[in-house]
């Protein structure tokens, strides 16, 4: 036992830390968000690049290893500022349903996210030219109103404080109605947007799962309780919330826990000022999953004998069935039921 | 295992004796010196030379991702660096000079070395060349390539001693490990300390689990395709469960006549192994 401890010391004291390394494309080194975001960097060693592919696309990489130590890579997206939504998210009844990805990966570790199947790596990428993407968006809200997601592909809210992108998004829905944004997080920094006046086209949509949950499969986030006390800030100053119980997973004694949690939730914070709620199992596309696995084989989440749909990969029906039937009833005595929004595997 | 490649011996020798690396004599291709899980390959000056020893030596011993590999040796230095002669690099970008292409070693552990990046040649570099890189050599470029379809790149370090200015005058085989000799200690040190983290997922079924199991599917008559997915399910249930003989057990006797008969067996364990 002492030997396993002095290795696991061991290990501790020849990570890294965070952000050791930060990467720079030649293209973005003279970027203001760039110099602002190195400016919270100092002690780091910067490294010239010449696309974010060469180091985030290199074969044979360990995600889980990088996991330990993640690097900053700072780039200039050049083309795909917006994404279609994707079938196996919520659209919430809107219509122009969109994703952006600003930034590549999170900094959070959570066992069953699909991040861990899509990227070849787990450093993160900025694309420091957000002023592009809003370019884009402006441009085609011209033609339509659109619904974009803006925190799919990590969580944006989590690295405001060095990027200030949820700002921007924010000022960009301030000055465009037909445009309704989501910032979904798993983060306790709503005080980042304390400043700003609450909108009716900006949704702050907070991620909430029962502390056994987060403790087990949701490394390095916040706390419930944290989540918790962030939701009731921005609900004090206004802001449109709403709560995703997404992904439900499959756990021992789920509906002792899952129940225990939404009580929980709802006695913690005023329902009348929750926009609407979503409700969702876990559920993956199965070229992540296999992916997934392999890089985590050990994992108990992905050992379950998932059933596969249309390429995507679920609990089976009658787990999911009763996973959803049983938060939604439980939610219902909170919420009106027009206000939740379900989504089988 | 910890790979070592060197392009010189005179770079070598000191870590052979720090190592007390004893010379494998049925290697005619290339010098190898080994103990227990230490190679160390003389690989030649030159990105070409040095590529195809490390090919040789991680293809002979059969490589895998949990393994270690090193690059050692000396380097001129850039006008960029100020620092003294005998100082120790670990690179963190490296520039084949050839054809421009950079490669990116993960820099996941902390370490006693400075950092710079290395630029690697064709030839020997003088002053007059147009240097891109802190450090410049003749073999990073090279074997990292070659090492990176091996290896994965937090498992790959290429470790430099300044020996000069760009300019090689006056270096002699007695100067080269003259200058090496006083890191030789802490570079030895460092890669014991990094091959100790065992970053490799233990395989989920033991050898003998495994054994059983394509014996199974052997005496199920099953295709490939079949085969893998029984390994997979397999694999699950015994993350889920915590086991896997024990559920086998009733099934271990067959022995199926026809691949029809084989499928129907098949799908019998199927549900077996997707019991929750």
């Amino acid at each position: 036992m002492k030997g396993r401890c002095a290795l696991a010391e061991l290990k501790t004291s020849l990570w890294n830390c965070n952000f050791s390394h930060i990467y720079v494309e030649k293209e973005a080194l003279n970027h203001e968000i760039t110099k602002k975001i190195l400016s919270h960097f100092k002690n780091s060693t910067f490294i010239e690049i010449n696309s974010y592919k060469e180091v985030f696309s290199r074969r044979c990489q360990s995600f889980s290893a990088q996991k330990n130590s993640p690097k900053l890579i700072l780039a200039v997206k050049k083309e795909n500022f917006l994404y279609k939504g994707a079938e196996v998210c919520h659209d919430f009844g809107n219509s122009n349903f969109y994703y952006s990805s600003s930034i590549m990966n999170c900094i959070y570790d959570c066992e069953y996210c699909y991040l861990r199947g899509v990227y070849p790596s787990s450093n993160i990428v900025i694309f420091v030219n957000i002023e592009d993407t809003l370019k884009n968006v402006e441009d085609i809200l011209k033609k339509h109103p659109l619904y974009i997601c803006i925190s799919y592909d990590s969580d944006l809210l989590a690295l405001e404080n060095i990027t200030g992108f949820t700002a921007m998004w924010i000022e960009l829905a301030k000055n465009n109605p037909n445009l309704k944004i989501e910032i979904r997080t798993k983060s306790a920094n709503f005080k980042a947007l304390g400043s700003f006046t609450p909108l009716n086209n900006v949704y702050i949509a907070w991620t909430l799962s029962p502390e056994e949950v987060i403790t087990r499969f949701e490394k390095n986030t916040p706390s419930l309780k944290c989540r918790i006390e962030s939701i009731k800030e921005a609900i004090s100053k206004g802001w449109k919330i709403r709560l995703c119980f997404d992904p439900l997973l499959y756990i021992d004694s789920f509906e002792r826990i899952y129940g225990k949690f939404i009580d929980y939730v709802f006695e913690s914070i005023p329902k009348e000022n929750i926009s609407d709620v979503s409700i969702g199992v876990f559920r993956i596309s199965k070229d992540y999953f296999k992916k997934m696995q392999k890089e985590y084989p050990s994992s108990l989440l992905l050992a379950y004998p998932f059933e596969c749909s249309n390429g995507v990969l679920s609990y089976r029906k009658k787990h999911s069935e009763d996973m959803i039937n049983f938060v939604y009833d439980k939610v219902s005595k909170y919420i009106e039921k027009e206000k939740i929004f379900t989504l089988e595997g | 295992m910890i790979f070592i490649s060197i392009a010189m011996y005179c770079e070598a020798s000191p870590f052979i004796s720090e190592l007390h690396l004893k010379k494998d004599t049925y290697n005619s291709k290339f010098q190898i010196f080994e103990k227990d899980d230490i190679k160390l390959i003389i690989t030649g000056t030159g990105m070409i030379s040095s590529a195809s020893a490390l090919t040789y030596i991680l293809t002979k011993y059969n490589a895998s991702f949990s393994d270690i590999f090193v690059n050692i040796g000396i380097c001129g230095g850039s006008d960029k660096i100020s620092l003294p002669i005998g100082t120790v690099f670990l690179c963190n970008k490296i520039i084949n000079n050839d054809n421009k292409k950079s490669f990116y070693p993960d820099m996941l552990f902390k370490h006693p070395f400075k950092e710079a990046s290395l630029e690697s040649f064709s030839h020997v570099v003088t002053e007059k060349d147009n240097v891109q890189g802190d450090l410049v050599d003749m073999e990073g470029a090279g074997v990292f390539q070659a090492a990176s379809i091996f290896l994965p790149p937090h498992q790959i370090m290429c470790i430099k001693i300044l020996m000069d200015f760009l300019n090689t005058k006056g270096i002699t085989k007695e100067k080269v490990s003259e200058i090496i000799n006083p890191s030789v200690a802490v570079i030895c040190n460092y890669i014991n300390e990094i091959a100790k983290i065992n970053l490799r997922q233990e395989p989920i079924l033991s050898e003998d689990e495994e054994d059983l199991i394509l014996k199974l599917g052997n005496n199920m008559k099953l295709t490939n395709a079949m085969a893998v997915e029984l390994l997979k399910l397999a694999e699950a249930y015994k993350v889920r469960k915590g086991e896997i003989i024990e559920a086998l057990s009733p099934f271990l006797n067959i022995n199926c006549k026809s691949k029809y008969e084989g499928k129907m067996c098949f799908g019998r364990i199927k549900n077996k192994l997707m019991e929750l």
